[in-house]
């Protein structure tokens, strides 16, 4: 009767401990059924060195999809990346895609600039303005162009 | 008869063809034309002689066959765009003009003798193209300088300016959205006013 008890015992506290790192897992690890909550877009970069599948798509600084998956066009000489965005964000036909890295040494991302002079687009679209990864992008960008708030004639 | 029908068809086909040769250019024949006319512009020897606000106004009117003011304020203010009213739109253009005028005219002139080379023309989608260029500077160095053109009614102008990887539109996008996430459009409105007194 005892020897029952603590295998009982023991096997719930398994299941239990299972069914808790199953949770976790689905929770951290995001492996969920994204399926219908996402839809498709496309942006070819002339290069994509350092982007790799599953990294995130930021727009504003929030998450809102991930890297689904690269496809080389040879005849425009692009790497066309396949974006998995959330339904409900909306991106727009002049918005910017380019390549990031958080920070100065972490993982690449691709930031959406929404846009919003044009059209929306729709699943299986194409971000037409992008931006490869550049170094030191902000200084350049800063450099290279005026700055609106300046006060230098 | 018959030579009077030969004739009109003539006629008729001269019609056609000519209109077909003047919308043939192609955006990069579009923009590569106009760069040369102020590469050889600023090269030439009674153009430097001219005081500045002359040389500003030759430019200016060689750069606005080419660039297009609307299509470029659109897509730097994004959504920010429908927020603003038509007169404010149209005091929007004509203030960034004057601003981007002001900020690139000196960089501009201080043009010696760079070559400029023009590479392929890539579509990005239908009406859309980006021509690739480069500046080969002084001490040998190529900065590329692409074009990003759309087609308005048969005539490619210029949207977009990416110099060594980064968009001019990105640019003022960042910096136009954050002044528009705290002011209101008449505020962004004086700001470009303050900046192009």
């Amino acid at each position: 009767m005892k020897k029952y008890t603590k295998e009982t015992v023991v096997g719930i506290f398994v299941v239990a401990g299972l069914i808790c790192v199953g949770y976790m897992t689905v929770k951290l690890g995001k492996v969920g059924f994204v399926g219908d909550k996402s839809y498709t877009l496309y942006a070819g970069f002339s290069t994509v060195t350092g982007l790799r599948e599953g990294n995130p798509v930021n727009m504003l600084g929030l998450e809102v999809g991930r890297v689904a998956g690269f496809r080389m066009d040879q005849e425009k000489q692009q790497a066309v990346v396949t974006l998995r965005i959330d339904k409900g964000i909306e991106v727009y036909d002049d918005a910017i895609a380019s390549i990031k890295t958080e920070g100065l040494i972490g993982d690449r991302y691709v930031n959406i600039d929404a846009g919003g002079g044009g059209d929306l687009l729709a699943d299986g679209d194409t971000i037409t303005d992008t931006q490869s990864p550049t170094d030191i992008m902000d200084l350049v960008s800063k450099y290279a162009f005026g700055d609106v708030g300046d006060d230098k004639k | 008869m018959d030579r009077r029908i030969i004739g009109w068809c003539l006629v008729f086909m001269l019609v056609i063809a000519l209109p077909l040769q003047v919308f043939g250019a192609t955006a990069k024949e579009t923009v590569e034309e106009k760069v040369q006319m102020v590469v050889s512009l600023l090269g030439s020897p009674d153009f430097k002689q001219k005081p500045k606000d002359t040389q500003i106004t030759e430019i200016r009117g060689i750069v606005n066959e080419v660039f297009d003011y609307t299509e470029l304020s659109r897509r730097c203010l994004g959504r920010g765009w429908k927020q603003l009213n038509d007169a404010q739109q149209k005091e929007f253009v004509e203030l960034f003009s004057e601003l981007l005028e002001k900020t690139y005219a000196d960089r501009l002139l201080a043009y010696t003798s760079e070559k400029i080379n023009f590479g392929r023309e890539t579509e990005l989608r239908k009406g859309q193209v980006e021509v690739e260029s480069a500046i080969i500077t002084t001490d040998n160095k190529e900065v590329p300088l692409n074009y990003r053109m759309i087609d308005k009614s048969g005539q490619w102008r210029v949207y977009d300016v990416i110099i060594e990887g980064i968009s001019m539109v990105q640019n003022y996008r960042d910096q136009f959205r954050e002044i528009l996430a705290k002011k209101t459009p008449e505020d962004l409105l004086q700001v470009l006013r303050d900046k192009t007194k």
